[in-house]
């Protein structure tokens, strides 16, 4: 028997969760959206499920695999846009009347959990929220391997340590992996998703935590959304980003664009400016002495999920006025040493710029560090901000690797200290990006 | 490469990669046969076993080009080998082609 499952695309009122990762991927007690509805629809007797997703299909796919821990075949169909179950209906059932589950099993659009269509969990976080309180009891179903309910409305995962001292308030729930230090306070109305960590004396009410996130101690969480360092006001729909990493923040692996300048990279930066110091105090005496401002202010867009110490979503650097070819960059060494660039990234966009990013293909030149050298830099595009510029940023953004970086910085550094400005050579830059590609076949 | 007009569709098939080698030629090949009548691009490939950073770039042209041409006409990509498949969906150019598998 067969069915669709349609992924829920484009749902800005859920915008801090579905930052890292597409809404069926997102956790809910313990399993994500999607596995609660393979699970629903295995037990309805479906063999053959297609999972259509139009945001990030890859990592659904990455998640739910073939679909054989379910005992389905599953593939994930990348589509354009999210289509209604008639759309899909339409095109993937046609008229064919039988070796489908019946309506409305046979597609479903992802918005709400299994059994509970009263409930959309994608309207705002306080309906994702409310959804999960509500499907506390059923998601503690005897199959659920490991979960025990210590109390009535008190369900605890495998591995989970919770110090004896802690005060548990139903309802509450604690998924795998969880450490809760002495003296907390955990509910009522609080979830802990998997390999959540909450030092001591914390206070935890109608919140829930996301995998992965550490909660440092003495913090009290109420009304809250808590994901890495987002934090959410679910009553207010406000979120915000917690600075202080010992208060909140995740303890999962950094995405590409959180990538920073790692100890050695930065004092290899402070060692290039000292190398390269005669040639950019020449090229500031000579604007001095023609009488004009040396230094040209630029104000950069953040990469996403990269704000400053204070919030914020721009950085300002430098480039030499009258300085020839890359030697213009030089100032920028400033930024890899205090650590706002990375040696090989994508080149920083001006704000308007940033706003002339038409689909998500070329938002991706957000997604990764700002660098000082880039892949359009060796490729020889001439214009920075073209097509192809743009293709190359959004290539970095998903294949970046160290032999990738390597290869760029290479190339970037022969180039400016031949003062080239970046001529082509296509069979090199062959050579050059094909090892990330062989990696990722790998 | 082979570049065939099927009826009202414009078919490009086996393109043994895309890439800063031949991402020029794709490019220019095929705009120089876009028929004023075209009503879809398919490009086919399932012969393509690597795609970099310009072979992206000559398929995001493509795009625009068939974007302004006769009215918006889409552009298909056909049995996209895996590792092209997973590349095409890590770029999101599956919000802007319509993939097609056998």
């Amino acid at each position: 028997m067969k069915a669709l499952l349609i992924s829920p695309t484009n749902r800005p009122d859920l915008a801090a969760l579905t930052e890292a990762m597409p809404l069926p991927n997102l956790p809910v007690l313990g399993q994500s959206l999607v596995e609660h509805w393979l699970e629903h629809l295995a037990r309805r007797g479906a063999k053959q499920v297609r999972v259509l997703a139009a945001d990030r299909p890859d990592q659904v796919r990455r998640l739910v695999g073939g679909g054989a821990r379910w005992g389905l075949h599953v593939d994930v169909i990348p589509e354009k846009t999210e289509l209604t179950p008639a759309q899909a209906r339409a095109k993937y059932r046609g008229d064919a009347a039988s070796g489908w589950l019946s309506e409305p099993d046979d597609a479903v659009l992802m918005d709400h959990l299994p059994g509970r269509s009263d409930r959309n969990l994608c309207a705002s976080y306080a309906d994702w929220f409310a959804g999960l309180q509500e499907f506390m009891p059923l998601a503690a179903a005897p199959h659920r391997l490991g979960l025990t309910e210590r109390a009535p409305g008190i369900w605890v995962g495998r591995h989970t340590r919770v110090a004896p001292s802690v005060e548990l308030r139903a309802p509450c729930w604690l998924g795998k992996h969880v450490r809760v230090g002495p003296e907390c306070v955990i509910g009522p109305g609080a979830i802990l998703e998997d390999r959540v960590l909450v030092e001591g004396r914390s206070r935890i009410t109608n919140s829930v935590v996301g995998p992965d996130t550490f909660v440092g101690t003495l913090t009290a969480l109420q009304n809250s959304l808590a994901w890495g360092s987002a934090l959410v006001n679910w009553r207010a729909g406000t979120c915000l980003s917690v600075p202080d990493p010992f208060v909140m923040s995740s303890l999962a692996k950094r995405s590409p664009a959180a990538k920073q300048a790692g100890l050695a990279g930065r004092f290899a930066a402070w060692a290039a400016l000292a190398l390269t110091l005669p040639w950019g105090l020449a090229a500031i005496m000579k604007s001095k002495i023609s009488g004009r401002p040396a230094l040209r202010p630029v104000v950069g867009v953040r990469p996403r999920g990269q704000a400053g110490p204070r919030g914020e979503t721009v950085l300002t650097y430098y480039e030499l006025e009258n300085a020839p070819g890359w030697l213009r960059r030089w100032p920028q060494l400033w930024n890899v040493a205090r650590g706002e660039f990375t040696w090989v990234g994508n080149r920083p966009l001006r704000p308007d710029q940033a706003e002339q990013l038409a689909n998500d293909f070329e938002r991706l030149w957000l997604a990764a560090p700002v660098g000082l050298f880039s892949l359009a830099d060796t490729m020889g595009c001439t214009d920075a901000f073209g097509d192809e510029a743009r293709a190359h940023a959004s290539f970095y953004a998903v294949q970046a690797n160290r032999r990738l970086d390597w290869s760029i910085l290479r190339r970037g550094w022969q180039a400016w200290s031949r003062n080239a400005g970046g001529a082509r050579d296509r069979t090199e830059s062959a050579t050059l990006v094909s090892p990330s590609l062989a990696e990722a076949e790998e | 490469m082979k570049i065939e007009q099927q009826g009202e569709t414009l078919y490009v098939s086996e393109i043994p990669e895309l890439s800063a080698a031949n991402a020029h030629a794709f490019r220019n090949q095929v705009n120089a046969r876009l028929p004023a009548e075209l009503k879809a691009i398919e490009i086919d490939l399932g012969a393509t076993h690597f795609v970099d950073s310009c072979g992206l770039g000559a398929l995001i042209a493509l795009h625009k080009t068939a974007t302004r041409h006769n009215g918006g006409v889409p552009v298909r990509l056909l049995n996209p080998t895996p590792s092209v498949q997973l590349l095409i969906e890590m770029t999101q150019m599956h919000r802007l082609f319509e993939i097609q598998t056998k």
